[in-house]
């Protein structure tokens, strides 16, 4: 295979000592409570641009898995999910810590992310050639209704209130289509303002809806816990975190396996993200167990099939992200940034043009998971540690480092305030139950979905049915549209009548 | 009094000469400290590739570090218009490009933009624009697709990246002169997504530069039927022009280096001159020969000047009559 063929970058270059740091940093960002990985590759972001290409994606990578893991393991100590993909596992993990085996939730937790996320990894391997060449018969209709089938799972999966999600999503497509027009570079939503033709940037609109936004919610936010040693982790063994044999044995392959698909089709599934395929997985696990009983008390299954699946989620995301520039979820809409920063338009013909960039990053995705099971092992009874930072000191750094690193990527004092003005909107929406994913997936797909549309209709003189007369654009039609009918209507109606009848 | 008058018109002729001396100095001194590069375009697309790897031989050439900044926006008006604001100084240089010339003055898109206060140091690159179809199309020959547009009037689909764009206007232009009409499909991604779609056979037909679908000819997934330059180009001798066939189309995308207008004389000629020598360095040859393409020039700051006014008179004129025609809205 070609790509195993670039992996002498990481023999020739600090790669590997920088997908080191940056699982490092993934993974802390992703432990302490309130500071998310999403957040971590926001702050990096600015700083990418004058990385090398390999290494800032190879960073990336780390951050992103990194930030997977961290949060299940704040969850399993003090049972406050470190992230929102790591709720499951809190659930069941932190059970098993009252009951003395903090190690042992621990330990498979990491176990279980190395088997999803490295059998995830071959997974895109293999499939992203085929699904690459599939694309190549994708024409612009096919395009289109792609893109909106992955709107229409933003607005539906990522919020309490479906309503709230569809505006939400609305608000992200109306903030895309601020600044030029992309096909007669008239000016539009400018109000007259000069500054407005530059549009509003990718990086601006992460920087606001993450860094920003997210310090104004600590802000608010008064640390209720106390972080004690309750569990007496500092005192485990190396070889407490070791999953037992008998372990294994309940668990068994079949619910690894499966765990890891569901994650890795969540994953591709454009908008769906890490807590969806958690929250599947684990469903289908506790349908599927004999031991049911166990589930909800501290199920190690439970554990593993969460952890599995949101691991197996980040190589899957990568997909859609790198052949139609569809992120999968939040984390993958920032390394998107990251693409742009350094011109890789995605497309399968990039596949075939930069193979040296994107190889050691498909490898790098391949590398992380073993990382969290070795660093698990070793450091494992030190995480502890990691919680008790003091947050004063560390908003103002974040504060700082953003709005600096956002000044140094745009040059542009307007990007600065603009960001200060989305943070601060998004903050507001946020503390009124407005998801900030779709927004941020809306002002990202709007741009792709007018222009897939428009050229479209200039190939098809105006015919609107071109969209219903190809198989593609039908079938992505209609799956948005069953979507649509299950998440919006039937499921819905359905809660209703079971609330009724209590 | 008259020692005194003696000694103020002493003062007077020391400060002058003093002042004199500093310009002087200035000018001989520079650079002086490192050089700030506007790309207004963005990190790693191909203007700012083949802008870079420039700016590393004139780093050689001027003796100075020369950083590059990237300030994308409003098609590359943010950038050009930061330029004009800087002072001519020397220490602030910037590439344009065709929407910098056309685009962006034309539809007035950041106010107080005007390329007279830029003075252009010279041309890096100059790209014919030039037409392409997928390597099986039935269509040998550029005669081959006007026959056949002729027939079919409005029907062949051709693509372009913006409407009124740097690909647009030409098919337009030829459009008149052959007597037919085409179907204008824009794909505002670039010419990646028009190299897509010759491959995916979506649309037939491209109007590229010869950079934009280099990538796609020596995949073998492209051909070229006629450029739009004055002379037929190096690395395709066998691809006629447009002129041989009879329609007078002259048209390509540049790159060009500009400064603010009021640089001093002195040092405007010295980044002149080492631009010029810029272009002569081993290693610039070497990178654009790995590059590929073609296309690479070097027109020194008059002849840059009279180009870029004689460019903006006929395509403002050519803009202004398809305004008039409902064609673009501006």
């Amino acid at each position: 295979m070609e790509i195993f063929k670039t992996a002498s970058v990481f023999l020739e270059t600090p790669a590997l000592l920088y997908l080191f740091l940056g699982y490092s940093i993934g993974f802390f960002f992703g432990a302490v409570p309130g500071l998310t990985a999403t957040l971590a590759i926001s702050l990096l972001l600015p700083l990418t641009f004058s990385m090398a290409p390999v290494t800032a994606l190879v960073t990336c990578v780390g951050i992103f898995v990194g930030g997977i893991y961290g949060g299940s393991v704040t969850g399993t100590l003090i049972n406050i999910p470190g992230a929102p993909a790591s709720a499951i596992t809190t659930m069941e993990a932190y059970k098993l810590t009252r009951k003395g085996q903090a190690a042992r939730a621990m330990g498979q937790g990491a176990f279980a992310s190395m088997i999803g996320g490295f059998i995830g990894a071959l997974l895109t391997l293999f499939l992203l050639g085929p699904i690459a060449e599939l694309s190549l018969y994708f024409r612009t209709p096919d395009k289109f209704s792609l893109v909106l089938m992955a709107v229409v799972v933003a607005m539906l999966l990522n919020g309490e209130s479906l309503l709230k999600g569809v505006i939400a999503t609305g608000l992200g497509l109306m903030m895309g289509s601020v600044g030029l027009d992309y096909f007669s570079s008239a000016p539009r939503l400018t109000f007259g303002l000069a500054t407005l033709t530059q549009g509003i940037q990718l990086l601006t609109v992460v920087v606001g809806t993450f860094a920003v936004s997210e310090i104004l919610t600590q802000l608010n936010v008064r640390s209720l816990v106390t972080i004690d040693d309750s569990a007496g982790i500092g005192k485990a063994r190396m070889k407490d975190f070791l999953p037992p044999k008998a372990d294994l044995r309940q668990i068994g392959p079949i619910n690894y396996l499966r765990s890891t698909l569901i994650g890795f089709v969540t994953g591709i599934l454009p908008g769906a993200g890490a807590s969806m395929a958690s929250l599947m997985a684990y469903s289908v696990a506790k349908t599927c167990s004999k031991r049911r009983d166990e589930y909800g008390e501290g199920s190690i299954e439970g554990i593993a099939a969460s952890e599995a699946a949101n691991n197996a989620m980040c190589p899957g995301a990568i997909i859609p992200m790198m052949l139609f520039g569809i992120p999968g979820d939040s984390v993958t809409a920032i390394i998107l940034g990251v693409f742009t920063i350094h011109g890789l338009i995605p497309g399968p013909l990039l596949l075939i043009e930069r193979l040296d960039l994107l190889g050691p990053m498909l490898l790098a995705m391949l590398v992380t998971p073993v990382l969290i099971f070795f660093t698990a092992v070793l450091f494992g009874r030190h995480y502890l540690r990691i919680l008790k930072i003091r947050k004063s000191f560390l908003y103002p750094f974040i504060a700082m480092a953003a709005l600096v690193g956002l000044y140094a990527a745009t040059y542009s004092v307007f990007q600065m305030v603009m960001t200060l003005c989305i943070g601060f909107a998004v903050y507001v929406l946020k503390n009124e139950g407005y998801p900030s994913v779709p927004f941020l997936l809306g002002f990202i797909l709007g741009p792709l979905m007018e222009t897939f549309f428009r050229s479209s209709l200039s190939i098809s003189s105006g015919d609107l049915t071109v969209f219903l007369t190809s198989p593609f654009s039908l079938a992505f039609l209609i799956i948005s549209a069953l979507f649509l009918f299950i998440m919006g209507i039937y499921l819905p109606r359905k809660m209703e009548t079971a609330r009724r009848s209590f | 009094m008259t020692l005194k008058r003696i000694g103020m018109l002493l003062l007077c002729a020391a400060i002058a000469l003093f002042s004199v001396g500093t310009l002087v100095a200035q000018a001989a001194d520079y650079p002086a400290s490192d050089i700030k590069h506007i790309m207004p375009w963005g990190a790693g697309g191909g203007t700012d590739t083949v802008m870079r790897a420039f700016m590393n031989s004139l780093e050689k050439t001027l003796g100075a570090t020369i950083y590059t900044v990237n300030l994308p926006g409003a098609k590359s008006g943010q950038g050009g218009a930061e330029l004009m604001d800087s002072a001519p100084d020397g220490y602030t240089i910037g590439s344009l490009t065709y929407d910098g010339i056309i685009t962006v003055p034309f539809f007035g898109l950041v106010p107080g933009y005007d390329t007279a206060r830029l003075r252009f140091v010279g041309t890096v690159t100059d790209h014919p624009t030039v037409i392409a179809v997928n390597a099986k199309s039935p269509w040998k020959t550029m005669e081959d697709v006007i026959e056949d547009a002729r027939k079919n009037p409005g029907t062949i689909a051709i693509s372009n990246v913006g409407t009124g764009g740097v690909w647009h206007l030409p098919v337009l232009e030829l459009e008149q002169l052959a007597g037919v009409t085409f179907r204008h499909v824009a794909f505002p991604g670039g010419s990646g997504e028009q190299r897509e779609a010759l491959l995916k056979r979506e649309v037939p037909l491209a109007c590229s530069s010869v950079g934009g679908i280099y990538p796609a000819i020596k995949a073998g997934h492209a051909r070229l039927l006629a450029v739009m330059g004055t002379e037929r180009f190096a690395d395709f001798p066998d691809v006629p022009t447009f002129k041989e066939l009879g329609y007078d189309l002259n048209w390509g995308s540049m790159r060009v280096i500009a400064v603010p207008k009021d640089v001093p004389d002195e040092i405007f000629n010295k980044i002149e001159a080492a631009a010029a020598k810029a272009t002569e360095d081993e290693k610039w040859k070497t990178w654009l020969a790995e590059s590929g393409g073609g296309g690479w020039i070097w027109r020194d700051s008059a002849t840059t000047e009279q180009f870029v006014k004689d460019l903006q008179a006929k395509v403002f004129k050519l803009m202004d009559e398809l305004v008039a025609a409902g064609t673009i809205s501006k």
